[in-house]
């Protein structure tokens, strides 16, 4: 499986996907953290694009600031959920593991989320329409189950 | 659970899903980029500063004559204005007032003025400015931040008597370097 079939796998088979994952396959976090960047950097293009053509006027650092700053707004929810999500696989797990895999677990259950902020900034762009609210909650609404998936996997001996 | 051939198979479909989803989300921004390029970059200098029409929030009679309800940047003309864009809860905005407060007793009232433009709401502007006892008229600018390109505080924009954006800085900024920016831009 390649990192987009992961990441893939938890829109449309997202038990199996955990299951292969939480056994000893490759990615995970990885897979997740670089869709997760990829689609700040995007989302963050606007401000991104502010700050490069400011930097001239407002200092070479302060428009990095901006910069920085509108990357890592984007990453912090996401961010934020998979670690609370990674905590509660860790307390909730049954015996030794070989190898901890709960925060690459963890990191595929927020993929809904991401897709969800992908469509919302597609709209955005395009037509102006902020839907951000209901879509984050729907995005929301699909990391619930995937983190239930996961604690159900990370039980399982 | 499914067939491994159709877990693959799925897995596949999203991720050429995912992959469609970034490159036209790649596609939306360069989009809005191009479309707005105009309004991303810096409010030059030389320019005619944006309209700031806003409701008082403290130091309605700051400017003399009558206790204003609502302040408008070009009834200003003629007086050299610090538009301070700021909120309460900005440790550098905070840490510019007496660096304004000073600046302001420099100058005449009828030459120079700080317009404080909050991005906050008006109950913590109000209750600050009055904590503080800022000698200049302070405005609910939350709805004028976008038309100034205002994205990070304390961002500052000196506008000289003719309504022409003479300078700007973002973060704290000497007194000294303020001082003299004032009185360039002073007929």
């Amino acid at each position: 499986m390649s990192p987009l079939d992961r990441l893939g796998g938890m829109l449309l088979c997202p038990r199996e996907t955990l299951a292969l994952v939480a056994r000893g396959g490759a990615g995970g976090f990885p897979d997740a953290a670089t869709f997760a960047v990829l689609e700040a950097m995007l989302l963050a293009g606007p401000d991104l694009a502010r700050a490069a053509l400011r930097a001239e006027s407002l200092g070479a650092a302060a428009a990095l600031g901006m910069a920085a700053n509108a990357v890592l707004g984007r990453l912090l929810l996401p961010t934020l959920i998979a670690l609370g999500i990674a905590i509660v696989l860790t307390i909730v797990s049954r015996g030794p593991r070989k190898e901890a895999r709960d925060l690459d677990l963890a990191s595929l259950c927020v993929v809904p989320l991401l897709a969800s902020r992908a469509v919302d900034g597609i709209l955005w762009s395009v037509s102006g329409l902020d839907l951000s609210m209901p879509l984050g909650l729907l995005g929301l609404g699909g990391t619930a189950p995937l983190a239930w998936l996961a604690v159900r996997e990370r039980r399982t001996p | 659970m499914i067939e491994p051939e159709v877990a693959e198979r799925r897995a596949k479909t999203g991720g050429r899903f995912l992959s469609v989803l970034l490159l036209a989300l790649f596609a939306g921004t360069v989009f809005w980029i191009v479309r707005n390029v105009g309004s991303l970059g810096p409010a030059r200098a030389g320019a005619a500063a944006p309209a700031l029409e806003a409701p008082v929030l403290h130091g309605a009679t700051s400017l003399g004559g009558e206790p204003l309800s609502h302040l408008s940047l070009a009834k200003l003309r003629g007086r050299v204005v610090l538009v301070d864009f700021w909120a309460s809860w900005c440790p550098p905005c905070r840490a510019e007032m007496p660096i304004l407060k000073a600046l302001s007793a420099r100058f005449p009232r009828e030459r120079f003025t700080v317009v404080g433009a909050s991005v906050e709401p008006p109950e913590d502007a109000r209750a600050f400015a009055a904590k503080e006892a800022l000698p200049w008229p302070v405005v609910d600018a939350q709805g004028a931040a976008a038309a100034w390109s205002v994205s990070s505080l304390p961002h500052l924009f000196l506008v000289d008597g003719a309504g022409v954006l003479r300078g700007q800085w973002l973060g704290q900024v000497p007194l000294e370097t303020l001082e003299a920016a004032v009185r360039a831009a002073m007929p």
